[in-house]
């Protein structure tokens, strides 16, 4: 009789590849055969968040069992370090020293990310890793030998940067020249010292680059980053800072393949309010080339919701047909907004918006404009301190009831999944997330 | 068919024999069934894993290094088998060579390669699984079975040949030379070789990536050498018992065998190697030598030749340089001789040089290099450019010329006027729109179109005042030409001329009209020319005038008329020019006499008196003594006035003509030899302003300017209209210091600052 | 398309069932696509299946009959299988049906699809499965499945252990 116990190790493995990232240790203690299977799928994406460093050293890390296991390595692809345990305030040396071990031996590692200040030994761990093709992190105090030690790393597709220092931004334009055949992503993030000169110098290499984001860095502007697109003819994907300069905008390079776009508000300096004038400079700008945007960010601040409301406009005027996602983060907008946006966005598959929460009813009606809508995000606009009034089930019952197409529901770490069997009645099945975070950014692109 | 958990020995024997059946006879057929429980056979080793041990240590170990263990178990046996299988195959080729080695290979390669594939789909199960896992983590050695059989092929068989003196691609090279030599060979056994060795080639990145480095090691390299060497040695044999026409045909024929090489049994990717080769061997390393023959193939006119000549030339670069220079010369060579042979056989030396013929030569040496330039050398620009700097050459300076660049300018001037003029016997030979377009083909080439310029205008003067032009339309048609090839600025003033024609007739026609409305005592038929002065290059009288009794009352009714007008504006009267026709009544027969103004005022003062002395003629006309005896000679040549007696001139009573209207009004000949030196005087005057007014501009825009560069600056500006020469320009520069329109700047010798 | 779309291909089970069948629907199964181009001369034999027996084959058929004339998967190529099989979006409504059967039969179409290289049938049922497992707790597959517990006490503490860094928290 075949079962479950029985089937060969071959079809186990496939179905685990089947199940979600989360929830794989319980699987790991039903059998030998099904602690086999999982295992490779277990170790492919590591992450210490702050609820291991918490409970180090107690509770083992991956690394350690890597130490046991050696052969755990060849399954490590994605190393994803957001936190590291202190002891008197330093990098406990014990978990340095495990996970140096056990980084060493995963030789097939892809993506790596480390948002961690001041831990520059990690950046050996990435040493002589043939297929690195991801590389995210704080490169605060980047020397000189440690950047030459990663443009060893000839794969690389995706590259972030935070905070980087001068010797990484000398060495910038060296840099994406090595990687320019394969490099596909440029992410630069709240790096203070980066200046236009760098910025050009690397992208004139990067002429196949179609992920562009400079986004906090207060010496390049929304204007320069357009100039210099003239490089990136191939972008899909760009974010930038909009800034108040007094310059008009000028005409901005053609940008054809433009999918996806990120504007922040938020972190320009305060010297100057933001006029309405520049902010509504932008799309336009971008309209000659008739991209076909599908995807729209914007962060900004409470004090600038008007704005936002008067770009909403503008944006759905040019681009609702294509529109498949949109986010509005950090602002609140008026309902009436919403409705316009699920009236208009005939592709709307996912909306990311601060829910209105006194006004539920008017919301739900808003949102029931939409044929289209999969997945509706509420964002936490940190304008309401205290206790807040968030939805309930019936309220989630009632939108989606509203809003056929709609299969999820998200406030901060609770989910409601649609579970449709008829076609009128809808119960939704309720899970609470544990609050992990993500180590991408705002601005980062799901696909 | 052996039970699903049988161990390894049984399982792989039943494997092998099945295997071994495929490799080596598999033309006597595999049924289903045998398809089926092979595929069942290494599915069910793979798949029904044993556990290994329930020690602590080796948890995770267990099954899953089980399955890795079973896989790698079937791998190994089948590199075991395929090591073996090829040492057999290697045995077979110790003894052949050449023809024979070949064949062998290729027919094993077939073998191997339907084989291979065949268990590779037998063994898919180990592929998708097992041998996908290994590589996945990075596993080095690890293939998909056909991989794997062709890196077996590599090892155990084509290495081991080819380390005993490349056998194997030798052997493809003597084939090669044997075709190259005119014999038949077996060219799909050739390709199928090539192409097992591009197929041997691996790219660990990528498996599934054409990867040419085994192609290119083992065979283009040895055979770029041998080709090297092949033509090295037959192009110089050729060419030492040949003449260079053979070769190049030669030449030509082995480079498109070489393409068609490599189309029938080599790899694309060899076509630019091999042929970049071949056109250094056969044609680089003799360039010398066709460079050399080029001049004759000139001489001779051998088109064809020509043609191969620069097709084989061109493949190589700066092939086509050492060309294009001797072309240079032999145009210009060849203009200058054309002008030579004209000027020696015309008796009357360079005066009486006759505009056509100059024309005529000038044009047939350009048109026949014209053609040659497309006809042999595809109207290649470079072929092109060379042509032009010869005709530019030859067009300018030649034995008519001498030293002066004015001369072609002038003779092209004249012919341009005999062309446009009215009976003229060439516009009834030729279309004069043809004429006029191959005119302007030799225009573009002068240097000094400014002198052009001048001629031109001065004639087009004289022919409009004297209505001899032969149509409007081919005035027109001229100008628009001029426009087209120097801008508007340069037949601005022809233009002007033209409308100053058109806007006369309109006033002489209202003039009339106004006379006949107020007077209608008008016998004289009155026609105005009313030109502006500043676009006609007409010189006012240079003395007195009396004007006749007789015209006196027209002349001042006009003037009158004018100024109600235009007031303000001033008339000068160009009696020099004017000219009248008069109505003999003294004679039986009535004549018309067509005469100048100052013909006519002498002959009417004959209305009065028969006889007059000379200064009775001086004081009644005001015309100086010198001017007025030439006058007088022309009445007198032509029996109008009768001079016996010195100094005193009667009017002919027997005065007798075949025509009625008797035409007296011709030109003076020192006023025709007058000419030529006056343009040029006045091309030498504007062409100061034009450097001084250069000079200004460069000056006023650059505000500093080193002298070099300025001089450059200038030069490059003017050369559309004339070639200056440096010490004009240096003259300017110190003219405009002068008159301070330009300083020295302090402090050093060669700059100058703009002076607002 | 005359002839290879309507011939008629016999296979035998190991159960001695035959079935006849369209030649395009027996070819989602790439090892038979993959055997009727190898094997070129005409036999009279059916297709022995040594590893699949007549009721599942029987709905496997069910399966390629309604799936016929899809194009098939791409060849693999050297990426890891797993990043395209993760896209892959939910089940459909006629293979959520389909799939709703016994335990066992369940694993028997897993097995005999792996067996046969159909690679949609394979992922569905092995999807099935996965959405089975999700969510539950190491007892809860065990009594679902069947499956023994063939830890010692002492290892799967220390399974535990080495794995606790993936729990959730």
């Amino acid at each position: 009789m075949v079962s479950a116990d029985n089937l060969n190790q071959d079809v186990l493995e496939l179905i685990m590849t089947f199940l979600p990232n989360t929830g794989l240790a319980c699987i790991a203690l039903v059998s030998r055969s099904f602690y086999a299977a999982i295992i490779p799928k277990l170790y492919r994406i590591i992450s210490f968040r702050a609820s291991h460093a918490t409970r180090f050293p107690r509770v083992k890390t991956a690394f350690a069992t890597i130490s046991i296991h050696p052969w755990f390595a060849t399954y490590v692809r994605n190393v994803d370090i957001r936190t590291v345990p202190l002891l008197d305030s330093r990098p406990h040396p014990k978990f340095l020293l495990e996970a140096s071990q056990a980084m060493l031996k995963c030789k097939n590692l892809t993506s790596f990310k480390c948002m961690v200040i001041g831990l520059p030994t990690v950046l050996k761990w990435v040493n002589n890793k043939p297929n690195l093709s991801e590389l995210q992190f704080r490169a605060t105090s980047l020397t000189t030998e440690q950047v030459g030690m990663l443009m060893q790393a000839k794969k690389l597709c995706h590259l972030s940067l935070e905070n980087a220092s001068c010797n990484a931004l000398d060495l910038l334009p060296r840099w994406a020249e090595r990687i320019s055949s394969t490099l596909t992503s440029l992410t630069l993030y709240m790096t203070p010292d980066l200046n236009e000169i760098v910025l050009e110098g690397a992208l004139q290499h990067l002429p196949n680059l179609t992920t562009l984001a400079v986004i906090g860095c207060h010496k390049i502007d929304h204007i320069t980053v357009l100039r210099l697109l003239y490089l990136t003819p191939l972008i899909e994907s760009l974010g930038f800072t909009v800034m108040e300069t007094g310059c008009p905008l000028g005409l901005p390079p053609p940008v054809p393949h433009l999918q996806h776009l990120v504007l922040d508000t938020q972190n320009a300096t305060y010297s100057s309010m933001l006029t309405s004038e520049t902010l509504m400079s932008i799309l336009p700008g971008l309209q000659l080339s008739s991209p076909e945007i599908a995807s729209f960010i914007i962060k900004s601040t409470q004090r600038q919701s008007e704005l936002v409301q008067d770009l909403i406009k503008q944006l759905l005027t040019r681009q609702a047909p294509t529109l498949r996602r949109l986010s509005i983060l950090d602002t609140t907008i008026p309902v009436s907004t919403i409705e316009a946006i699920c009236k208009s966005c005939v592709r709307l598959e996912r909306l990311d918006v601060a829910f209105p929460i006194s006004e539920i009813p008017g919301f739900t009606k808003a949102v029931g404009r939409s044929k289209s809508l999969r997945t509706l995000i509420d964002v936490d606009t940190h304008t309401v301190h205290g206790l807040r009034r968030s939805l309930n089930n019936d309220n989630v019952c009632t939108i989606m009831e509203k809003v056929p197409s709609l299969q999820r529901v998200v406030t901060g770490q609770r989910v409601w999944t649609a579970m449709r069997e008829s076609q009128d009645t809808v119960e939704v099945a309720f899970e609470r997330r544990p609050n992990q975070g993500s180590s991408s950014y705002w601005f980062a692109r799901h696909e | 068919m052996p039970p699903p958990n049988a161990d390894l020995a049984v399982t792989w024997a039943f494997l092998e024999e099945g295997v071994d059946h495929i490799m080596t006879k598999l033309q006597t057929g595999v049924s289903y069934s045998k398809y089926m429980s092979l595929y069942t056979v290494a599915y069910n080793y793979c798949t029904l894993s044993k556990m290994h041990g329930t020690h602590i240590e080796s948890l995770g170990m267990t099954n899953r290094t089980g399955a890795s263990l079973m896989g790698a178990d079937l791998y190994n046996n089948l590199i075991r088998y395929l090591v073996a299988h090829l040492k057999q195959l290697r045995q077979s080729t110790e003894s052949r060579e050449d023809e024979n080695l070949l064949r062998y290979y290729a027919g094993e390669w077939d073998r191997y390669t339907t084989g291979a594939n065949y268990i590779n789909r037998l063994f898919t199960y180990l592929n998708r699984y097992w041998v996908q896992r290994e590589r996945d983590e990075g596993r080095k050695g690890v293939y998909p079975v056909y991989t794997l059989a062709l890196v077996q092929w590599r090892a155990h068989l084509f290495f081991p040949i080819q380390q005993k003196n490349t056998k194997l691609a030798s052997a493809i090279l003597r084939l090669i030379e044997m075709q190259r030599n005119g014999e038949t060979i077996d060219q799909g056994l050739v390709k199928k070789v090539v192409e097992s060795f591009v197929s041997l080639g691996l790219d660990d990145a990528d498996i599934n990536k054409a990867c040419l480095d085994v192609y290119r090691e083992h065979f283009e390299t040895p055979f770029l050498a041998a080709t090297e060497q092949y033509y090295k040695q037959e192009s110089e044999t050729f060419l030492a018992n040949n003449t260079v026409s053979d070769y190049l045909k030669k030449a030509e024929e082995r480079l498109k065998e070489e393409e068609d090489r490599v189309e029938r049994y080599l790899n694309t990717q060899t076509r630019k190697p091999l042929i970049n080769k071949c056109e250094d061997v056969l044609i680089r390393q003799h360039a010398e030598l066709m460079w050399e023959n080029f001049q004759t193939l000139l001489d001779y006119d051998r088109d064809e030749d020509l043609q191969r000549m620069y097709a084989l030339l061109s493949r190589i670069p700066e092939g086509l340089e050492p060309l294009r220079k001797k072309f240079e010369e032999h145009v210009k060579n060849a203009g200058l001789a054309s002008i030579s042979k004209l000027v020696g056989e015309d008796a009357a030396g360079l005066d009486g040089l006759d505009p056509k013929a100059y024309v005529d030569a000038l044009l047939d040496v350009h048109t026949k290099n014209s053609d040659i330039v497309t006809r042999s050398f595809r109207g290649e620009a470079g072929f092109v450019a060379s042509l032009d700097k010869a005709c530019r050459e030859f067009i300018n300076r030649n034995s008519a010329t001498g030293t002066l660049t004015s001369k072609s300018p002038e003779l092209l001037s004249k012919h341009a006027d005999l062309l446009l003029r009215k009976n003229n016997k060439l516009a009834e030979e030729v279309d004069l729109e043809d004429a006029l377009n191959r005119l302007m083909v030799l225009f573009k080439y002068l240097e000094d179109k400014d002198v052009f310029q001048t001629f031109y205008t001065t004639k087009l003067s004289k022919r409009l005042i004297h209505g001899v032009s032969a149509s409007d339309e081919s005035e027109a048609s001229m100008i628009s030409k001029l426009k087209e090839a120097c801008g508007f600025e340069y037949t601005n003033k022809l233009q002007r001329m033209f409308t100053d024609m058109s806007l006369s007739k309109d006033l002489t026609d209202a003039f009339k009209d106004r006379m006949q409305q107020n007077h209608d005592d008008m016998d004289i038929s009155f026609n105005v020319m009313v030109l502006g002065t500043n676009f006609w290059p007409l010189n006012p009288p240079t003395h007195d005038f009396v004007i006749p009794t007789e015209i006196l009352p027209t002349y001042e009714r006009f003037q009158k008329y004018y100024q109600t007008k235009h007031s303000g504006r001033k008339l000068t009267w160009l009696w020099n020019y004017s000219k009248n026709e008069l109505r003999t009544n003294y004679l039986n027969q009535k004549y018309i006499l067509m005469t100048s103004s100052y013909q006519m005022a002498i002959l009417v003062q004959y209305n009065k008196n028969d006889t007059l002395s000379l200064d009775e003629l001086i004081a009644a006309t005001s015309v100086p003594k010198d001017h007025l005896i030439q006058v007088l000679a022309l009445l007198v040549k032509a029996k109008v006035l009768v001079n016996e007696e010195t100094d005193q001139y009667d009017l002919n009573p027997s005065f007798k003509s075949k025509k009625i209207r008797v035409n007296l009004n011709l030109p003076i000949k020192t006023e025709t030899k007058a000419e030529s030196t006056e343009v040029l005087k006045t091309v030498d005057e504007d062409r100061k302003y034009v450097i001084q007014a250069t000079i200004v501009r460069v000056m006023k825009a650059r505000k500093t300017m080193k002298n070099q560069a300025l001089i450059q600056e200038v030069i490059s500006q003017i050369t559309q209209r004339f070639a200056p020469k440096i010490p004009d320009i240096k003259k300017a520069i110190d003219t405009l210091l002068e008159k301070e329109y330009i300083e020295r700047v302090e402090g050093t010798r060669d700059t100058f600052a703009y002076v607002a | 398309m005359a002839a290879p779309a309507t011939q008629q291909i016999k296979i035998r089970c190991n159960d001695e069932k035959e079935f006849t069948v369209d030649r395009d629907v027996l070819e989602r199964s790439v090892l038979i696509k993959n055997m009727l181009e190898d094997v070129t001369e005409q036999q009279d034999a059916p297709i022995p299946l040594p590893n699949v027996s007549g009721p599942v084959m029987a709905k496997v058929l069910e399966y390629c009959t309604h799936h016929r004339g899809e194009p098939l998967p791409s060849a693999d190529t050297e990426q890891s299988q797993d990043e395209t099989r993760k896209r892959t979006t939910d089940i459909s409504e006629w293979d959520q049906k389909f799939i709703t059967v016994d335990q066992e039969m369940l694993f028997e179409i897993i097995l005999a699809a792996n067996y046969l290289d159909i690679k949609s049938l394979l992922d569905v049922g092995c999807k099935t499965v996965a959405n089975m497992i999700k969510g539950k707790t190491p007892e809860e597959i065990r009594k679902l499945f069947n499956i023994v517990n063939d830890f010692t006490p002492e290892e799967e503490a220390q399974i535990k252990k080495e794995n606790e860094w993936a729990e959730d928290r």
